[in-house]
């Protein structure tokens, strides 16, 4: 066997899957050829490097689902046919440049109103009102409506519309994730009620920066960045201003130094979800 | 109940049955994933969403021929990567302008100035630069071969499922996966006798 012949070996080799013969005369040339024996272990370094790949951090662009939804239409327009109703679905999705356009509702599971809450919430209790439960650092809304009802999803810094359910006495359970790097926070509300919720949703990067100051509505995106928590504002005034530091490994009691001097509480759900209200 | 949950089959099944929504939830459930790949052979954000963007274009007009003989995502692999090829191909086929080409103006010769795209180093301080320079070695490589590379080491697929993704047998796979390996460690040896002081 020689050397180039040899090279040919490297990965089933290195795979254990060399059998036989085979084995043992690339073996011997292993051991009697210096020069292949250094190839060979810096073979064995680059795939074991190459198993990293797998590691790397890829963020995904807000444009994406954009793109997909344009090229999707153009080709039906090609077709000289209508647009398609579920390019405009997808294209929801996309939040046309918000800044929380990396949040992804997931396709929403609604069901009629009797049947048994899979995710283990009871909603008998909370009719018409807006649930949020949280699932590690992605979160579930789920909704009841006993009636005939619009549930708006919102940018609250900007208030561009990002989604809408309209339920039917059903019940909505939609998963919601953050494909951004950073925290975002948006603004769930049902048309004609008067008070809406806010949520902060974390991002796939801990933020770690410790202190800071802002509105309440800011620090809550900090708690997410920082502790890859949910985070639900309660609170009725969400421009009062705080400062904070992260000191403590303890979301809730970071959180709640930071406000309760303010007259504001925080408490921790058992699903661990952070909730900032007024005392 | 995540849409990571529903079952592929049952989805292609209800859009080949015009269900526009089964659709639209197999591209939510993959884009993300689509998208990781794309990226991890084409370097470029833009470049990684046109390819995925052309594929998920390809799945829609194909839909009605998948017969479910290999898993949807072998099917979405193939069609990615042939997506990528595509563009490749097109990009050789453009006219190019040599990187050393002095430029003309009515100041006189100007040299080409040409902006590197790359993450700065200041991006990267949480990533070795060892992992950086694999990604570089690796985007070195002939497309097919890096196709092949990304499927195996970042994908985590196995030999089987690249071979029914490129339409080869796992033999020829396997050969061509080693010459991969063997050609980005002499890539390697290069790019670290480059930076020896």
């Amino acid at each position: 066997m020689n050397h180039d012949k040899a090279r040919e070996f490297f990965s089933v080799y290195f795979e254990g899957a060399l059998d036989g013969g085979l084995k043992q005369s690339f073996e011997s040339n292993l051991r009697n050829d210096g020069v292949l024996q250094s190839d060979y272990a810096a073979f064995v370094e680059t795939v074991r490097e190459l198993d990293t790949l797998k590691y790397e951090e890829i963020e995904i662009p807000v444009f994406l689902s954009d793109r997909i939804a344009t090229r999707l239409e153009q080709v039906q327009a090609e077709k000289k046919s209508g647009l398609p109703a579920w390019t405009s679905w997808i294209r929801g999705l996309a939040f046309t440049g918000l800044a929380a356009a990396a949040i992804i509702f997931a396709l929403p599971i609604i069901r009629g109103g009797s049947d048994v809450n899979t995710a283990g919430l009871n909603l008998g209790s909370n009719l018409d009102q807006i649930v949020f439960k949280a699932d590690g650092a992605k979160v579930i809304l789920k909704y009841q409506s006993s009636n005939p009802r619009t549930l708006v999803v919102s940018s609250p810094t900007n208030g561009k519309e990002i989604q809408r359910f309209n339920l039917n006495g059903q019940r909505l359970d939609s998963p919601v994730q953050n494909s951004l790097s950073k925290s975002v926070i948006f603004k769930v509300e049902a048309i004609g009620d008067k008070s809406a919720s806010l949520i902060a949703v974390p991002g796939q990067k801990r933020d770690l920066a410790k202190t800071g100051e802002g509105t309440v509505q800011d620090l809550a995106l900090a708690i997410a960045g920082h502790y890859l928590i949910p985070v639900e504002i309660l609170a009725a005034d969400v421009t009062h201003h705080v400062s904070w530091n992260f000191s403590s490994s303890d979301a809730r009691a970071a959180a709640n130094q930071a406000v309760e001097a303010d007259g504001f509480s925080v408490d921790q759900r058992q699903d661990g979800l952070i909730e900032i209200q007024d005392r | 109940m995540s849409e990571s949950y529903l079952d592929d089959n049952m989805l292609i099944t209800r859009a080949q049955g015009g269900d526009r929504s089964a659709f639209n939830t197999l591209i939510r459930k993959h884009e993300t994933r689509a998208y990781q790949y794309a990226f991890r052979l084409t370097r470029n954000p833009e470049e990684a969403a046109d390819v995925v963007a052309d594929a998920f274009v390809r799945i829609y007009n194909a839909i009605h021929n998948f017969k479910g003989q290999s898993a949807f995502t072998t099917w979405m692999y193939r069609i990615l990567t042939n997506c990528y090829l595509d563009v490749k191909k097109k990009e050789k086929n453009r006219v190019t302008t040599s990187l050393e080409a002095v430029l003309q103006t009515h100041d006189g010769e100007v040299e080409r100035q040409i902006e590197d795209p790359s993450a700065s180093p200041y991006d990267d301080t949480e990533r070795t630069v060892r992992e950086t320079s694999i990604e570089s070695a690796v985007s070195l490589l002939p497309e097919y071969q890096r196709a092949m590379i990304v499927m195996y080491h970042a994908e985590s697929m196995t030999y089987e499922e690249i071979a029914a993704a490129l339409d080869l047998p796992v033999g020829t796979v396997k050969s061509r996966l080693n010459r991969a390996r063997v050609s980005l460690r002499e890539l390697l040896v290069k790019d670290e006798e480059l930076f020896k002081i």
